[in-house]
């Protein structure tokens, strides 16, 4: 009894050893590659920014109080938009929306909960994909031809499209913008847990816990789904910065987060008009954009090269 | 191969279906009452009511979606008493439903409780007169009449019992006092060519979405023409220098391209070229419908946009099938016999490198679509991608169901040539 335990005791802590291990290997191999390192730093920026901005900005974002469509200046370094808002502001809490908070209508009120609607947006593809390729590809046959048709047209359905029109139908808000980023997201993560699954079923251990008579979402959810794992993950990251340049996409026609708050795809939108006077409150935020989808797409990409030269 | 097409072919018809259908009923959950929308509104409830039955908005949702797809005309073929006949407006060109009697196109209209036929002259025009009509009567013993009426609806009127309508037309909104009682939108359905009118703009959808179809070919061609050679040429560069600095400047930038939402490139193009240099205009207004070809300035800068956008793409693509051919064996024997390095290259690598890029490019026009939609609002381009984007917003069933079908079957038949073409090229792969 007593033998085991410490044994117990020892594999719990060789458990944790291994989590830090595990984590501080993990880092490493983005330390390797420079590229990674690069978009990491720049993603983390925006990420300390938008923690920031939960407790201070300059000026509060939404406050009209200077001069319209002014150039920078030492009051407002990076200029005021149309409506006299401060930029620098605006662009700080507009991080929030995409990385922080999700805005969820409860009765009459807005209830923010944590973690962004770009992260949640990808969360949800990713559950719902992994799901629907794991389950086709696990029991095949008829569930397999049905899944495989209803994502063929999923996939062959303009992403533009299906965004416009989910969006004009349900309405603009931070739930709507989560579910249609998970609708276009899930078919892509569908197919690539498909394929995986497709090639970890025929393993001894799925066999044997066939053997054992476990049920099939035991073996889904147990046996196939933590093995998949880590080329879910990494897709997962190069989802991330697609959602934002989705949202920003969405933002961009009008059709994107809903105000209060600051969003940087609907920032550019109300400020294209006045473009010919004034470009600084469309340059700003295409630059915040541009940076946070390109950073995340060097990690993901720089991550993706070295996991595939630590694989060799 | 015919096992192959017969199978495409059920999987792209149910494939459209699928997509027909939800885009229908999402758009039915979404778009409110689109009359409000038409008439504004100053409008009374009684006649925003009138005129929903004019459209036919008043018949059930899967009814309408029957009609969409395969039409009315038969639905109530057995209701009139004279068969339908479509004919060509000589002025607008646009398609007409008239009824035909006794040798003569006839609609109909009631003046003081009585029918009036509208004769068609050959110029199109309609002639009134009065006529003798065989009244029916219906389960509630009212004498009834169908009739095609001067709107392209087949359309129900009670003896003596008009109906007040309230009619809208290029000079506003007016009152009829005797107007029909039902009403059905005469149309063929889309499976027979007929996409129906646009809500909107009260035209054939089909009418106004083709030339907006050449235009959106016209700029995806034109940005075709520039990536492919451009993308091919960078990416072989990339491959064959793996791990230089030049193969680093050519995959950063372009991953960078990529990654940048098209909307930012197309700002910033227009700060660049059209604000600050005034070299190229900054948005792509038509004056007249063949304006692209009077002054193709209009073209460059949504072409760049989409340029930049897809470059980066097609140059990773090239890039990474490339770097794999040049580490197979047969490169590496080439290599050491003695062959120069630019042969090898050029004879060698070269053909085995470019089939995946080409093929995977065919597979990605479903995501230039997109992009298209976005350029085409940046720059107010009048194609199709804003068509989609204006009926969209404003609800306009017929219109979004007709333009998304043509995306769709855009992308399906180019995944479908991308298929064959990957066969073609490879014949390592056949397809059962």
């Amino acid at each position: 009894m007593a033998t085991t335990t410490v044994e117990g005791l020892k594999s719990a802590a060789s458990a944790r050893a291994t989590f830090w291990a595990r984590l501080r290997q993990g880092l490493g191999i983005v330390f390797e590659s420079r590229v990674a390192t690069v978009g990491l730093a720049i993603a983390l920026f925006w990420l300390l920014i938008a923690f920031v901005s939960l407790f201070w900005t300059p000026y509060p974002p939404n406050a009209q109080m200077f001069g319209q469509n002014l150039p920078p200046n030492s009051v407002n370094w990076l200029g005021t938009d149309h409506m006299g808002r401060d930029l620098v502001s605006r662009l700080m809490a507009g991080t929030q929306v995409i990385l922080l908070k999700t805005r969820v209508p409860v009765g009459d009120k807005t209830i923010p909960i944590p973690v962004g609607v770009a992260l949640w947006g990808v969360i949800g593809s990713l559950a719902f994909g992994t799901l629907l390729g794991v389950n086709a590809a696990y029991r095949g046959g008829t569930t397999d031809q049905v899944s495989m048709q209803v994502l063929d047209a999923l996939i062959a359905f303009p992403q533009i499209v299906l965004y416009l029109v989910v969006i004009s139908a349900l309405g603009q808000g931070d739930l709507v913008v989560i579910l249609a980023i998970t609708v276009t997201g899930a078919p892509g993560v569908a197919r690539l847990a498909r394929s995986l699954t497709l090639d970890i079923k025929t393993r001894d251990y799925v066999r044997a816990a066939e053997t054992r008579g476990e049920s099939k979402w035991f073996i889904m959810l147990r046996e196939i789904l933590p093995n998949a794992r880590g080329p879910l993950l990494v897709d997962a990251m190069l989802r991330v910065g697609y959602a934002i340049f989705a949202i920003g996409t969405l933002g961009f026609l009008g059709i994107g987060l809903p105000p209060p708050d600051p969003d940087w795809g609907s920032m550019v939108n109300e400020a294209r008009r006045y473009i010919f006077s004034s470009p600084w409150s469309v340059i700003w935020p295409s630059l915040a954009i541009a940076s946070l989808v390109i950073s995340l797409n060097l990690f993901a990409d720089g991550l993706r090269e070295e996991l595939a030269r630590y694989q060799k | 191969m015919a096992r192959f097409l017969i199978r495409s072919l059920t999987s792209t018809i149910v494939t459209m279906l699928l997509v027909s259908i939800t885009l229908f009923f999402l758009l039915e959950v979404g778009s409110g009452d689109i009359t409000l929308k038409l008439l504004g509104v100053f409008t009374t409830e009684a006649q925003r009511a009138s005129y929903r039955k004019q459209l036919g908005l008043d018949r059930p949702a899967w009814l309408r979606y029957v009609d969409w797809l395969a039409g009315t005309d038969w639905q109530v073929a057995k209701l009139l008493d004279r068969p339908l006949v479509v004919v060509s407006n000589p002025q607008t060109g646009e398609p007409e439903w008239w009824m035909s009697m006794d040798g003569e196109l006839v609609r109909f209209k009631m003046e003081n409780g009585e029918m009036i036929k509208l004769v068609r002259l050959p110029n199109g025009s309609a002639d009134p007169q009065p006529v003798e009509v065989t009244w029916t009567t219906d389960e509630f013993g009212n004498q009834v009449f169908w009739g095609v009426d001067s709107r392209n609806n087949a359309a129900k009127w009670v003896h003596g019992g008009g109906e007040v309508i309230y009619v809208r037309s290029k000079t506003g909104f007016s009152q009829v006092p005797e107007g029909p009682v039902e009403y059905v939108p005469l149309r063929r359905g889309l499976i027979r060519g007929d996409p129906g009118f646009s809500l909107q703009f009260g035209r054939p959808v089909a009418t106004m979405l083709l030339p907006r179809l050449r235009n959106t070919l016209i700029l995806a061609g034109a940005a075709f023409l520039v990536v492919m050679p451009l993308a091919l040429l960078l990416g072989v560069l990339a491959g064959v220098n793996e791990g230089k600095p030049l193969d680093r400047i050519i995959s950063i930038t372009s991953l960078g391209a990529t990654a940048t939402p098209e909307f930012v490139t197309g700002i910033f193009l227009i700060l660049i070229f059209g604000i600050w240099l005034k070299w190229l205009p900054a948005v792509a207004v038509f004056l007249t419908p063949n304006a692209i070809f009077d002054n193709p300035k209009l073209l460059i800068l949504p072409v760049l946009t989409l340029t930049a956008v897809e470059l980066g793409y097609v140059a990773r693509m090239t890039r990474a099938s490339m770097v794999e051919v040049m580490s197979m064996a047969y490169i590496r024997t080439a290599i050491i016999k003695g062959m120069p390095r630019r042969r090898v290259v050029l004879n060698h690598a070269m053909r085995n490198a470019l089939m995946a890029p080409i093929t995977i490019i065919m597979l990605h026009v479903n995501w230039l679509i997109g992009g298209v939609v976005v350029v085409e609002v940046i720059f107010g381009y009048p194609g199709l991608g804003k068509y989609i984007y204006d009926a969209a917003i404003f609800g306009d069933y017929n219109a979004v169901e007709a333009a998304a079908m043509l995306t769709v079957l855009i992308a399906v038949a180019t995944r479908l040539i991308g298929d064959l073409a990957y066969t073609y090229l490879n014949p390592r792969i056949r397809y059962a």
